[in-house]
């Protein structure tokens, strides 16, 4: 190998790219050459030189940042040619809260609605008795001559109880539809109250309150066993909820 | 969602780059100050062009990037990309290779091999620009021969030469501030 190649080839030799076959041919020529000798040992020292005056520039710290803003700001660039995308995107978990929120909302003023008609339905059917003449289909006070009368009458068997000795006697039973539902209706009085007490099988009506009122009447709800009741009547709410009690064993007599 | 995941992905492979890319664009435009306008458009350019980078080497991805922001920002400043640094600009009061001023900076005078830190600076800012960067990514960054090359846009071959050459210029200046400095 010639000096002029080698010259160059010493930098190779001491950036360490050169294959081994090469490294033996750089390294045999130094032996016999003190003049390529010289220049690697002076481009050895040159790149000790550098490297020990540790001149190599570290980016400040404040770039970093500022390199990092830049880009998170760039990140915009394509929302925005995409804007009106990017307000749906973002408003699109906001519009699906929303509608849900609306369809909960009508979910239950449609329970609220239906409840209303079901619990309008149990006064109707209370008034209705009252006002026709169809408030007893059995008139009786023996709940052992009413309670036979609903079977084959209704699908189910509701318990007749005859609360005479509480203050409640019972005047009869009959028939009625209570919110398209076929029920049993019993008839009691208390004084000059007349008090429907209506029972259907639980999961036909649906009128979740426990108590409310309706144009002035007061109407009481409780479930036993998998019948669902509901005592209507324009009775104060004391007496009525006594009443219930009564049926349920709960109460002393007054 | 996406562009989140894009920007953590681009950051991981390029912030570790950052000194590498400061470093580069220092040595080139001369100045600390304008080497951060640089990066900062490097960096800029990089990300936009992320969707190219083909998961090769990063590292010589963003500096043959923050090379280019540099050499647009020196003819955007109509910096002579030709020759080193003009000795007009970097005047006699500043130039730490003449004599007085190389007392100045090392009190003990150089001996030897013993080059200040500061002379060897000033000497690779001296440097013609195609030797500059060539001394910068081989002994300041330690980029191999074929990193280089990818940088430079030139072959392996020519990367040695080049790096040849430049060591001897350097060499050269450095040899002439001892010349003087024995004086």
């Amino acid at each position: 190998m010639k000096c002029d190649k080698v010259q160059v080839a010493l930098n190779a030799y001491v950036d360490k790219e050169l294959s081994s076959v090469q490294v033996q041919e750089i390294e045999a020529h130094l032996h016999s050459c003190a003049n390529c000798g010289d220049s690697y040992r002076e481009l050895t020292q040159l790149k000790a030189a550098i490297k020990s005056s540790n001149i190599r520039d570290s980016a400040p710290t404040h770039l970093r940042k500022r390199v990092s803003d830049t880009i998170r700001e760039h990140k915009q660039e394509p929302h925005r040619r995409f804007g009106n995308l990017t307000w749906l995107a973002y408003s699109f978990p906001a519009l699906v809260l929303g509608m849900a929120i609306g369809w909960a909302a009508v979910s239950h003023l449609n329970a609220l609605q239906i409840q209303d008609i079901q619990t309008q339905s149990l006064v109707s059917a209370h008034v209705r008795s009252l006002m026709a003449d169809h408030l007893i289909d059995i008139a009786s006070s023996d709940s052992h001559t009413v309670k036979p009368w609903f079977h084959g009458r209704l699908d189910f068997s509701p318990p007749v109880e005859d609360l005479t000795q509480y203050g409640y006697p019972l005047l009869g039973g009959r028939l009625d539809y209570v919110a398209e539902q076929l029920a049993a209706a019993l008839v009691y009085r208390h004084r000059q109250h007349k008090i429907n007490l209506f029972i259907s099988p639980k999961s036909r009506i649906t009128i979740k309150k426990d108590s409310t009122e309706y144009n002035g009447y007061n109407i009481i709800h409780w479930d036993d066993g998998h019948l669902s009741y509901w005592a209507v009547s324009d009775l104060n709410r004391t007496d009525l909820e006594h009443f219930k009690e009564l049926l349920n064993g709960k109460a002393s007599p007054e | 969602m996406f562009g989140k995941s894009k920007r953590r992905q681009f950051e991981t492979l390029f912030q570790p780059h950052l000194d590498a890319a400061y470093n580069l664009a220092r040595y080139l435009c001369g100045n600390a100050y304008d080497a951060e306008d640089i990066v900062q458009d490097a960096y800029l350019r990089a990300y936009r062009a992320f969707d190219e980078y083909n998961d090769s080497n990063s590292r010589a991805w963003i500096l043959t990037i923050t090379r280019n922001a540099s050499f647009s920002w020196m003819r955007k400043h109509r910096m002579n990309l030709d020759v080193s640094f003009d000795e007009d600009s970097h005047g006699a009061e500043n130039d730490v290779l003449s004599p007085d001023a190389a007392k100045y900076e090392t009190p003990e005078g150089i001996a030897g091999s013993e080059f200040n830190q500061q002379l060897v600076r000033r000497a690779i800012e001296l440097l013609p620009i195609e030797f500059r960067e060539v001394t910068v990514l081989r002994e300041l960054e330690d980029l191999s021969y074929r990193e280089i090359g990818i940088v430079l846009g030139i072959p392996k071959g020519t990367v040695m030469s080049r790096l040849a050459r430049a060591r001897k210029r350097l060499q050269e200046l450095l040899a002439n501030v001892n010349e003087q400095e024995r004086q």
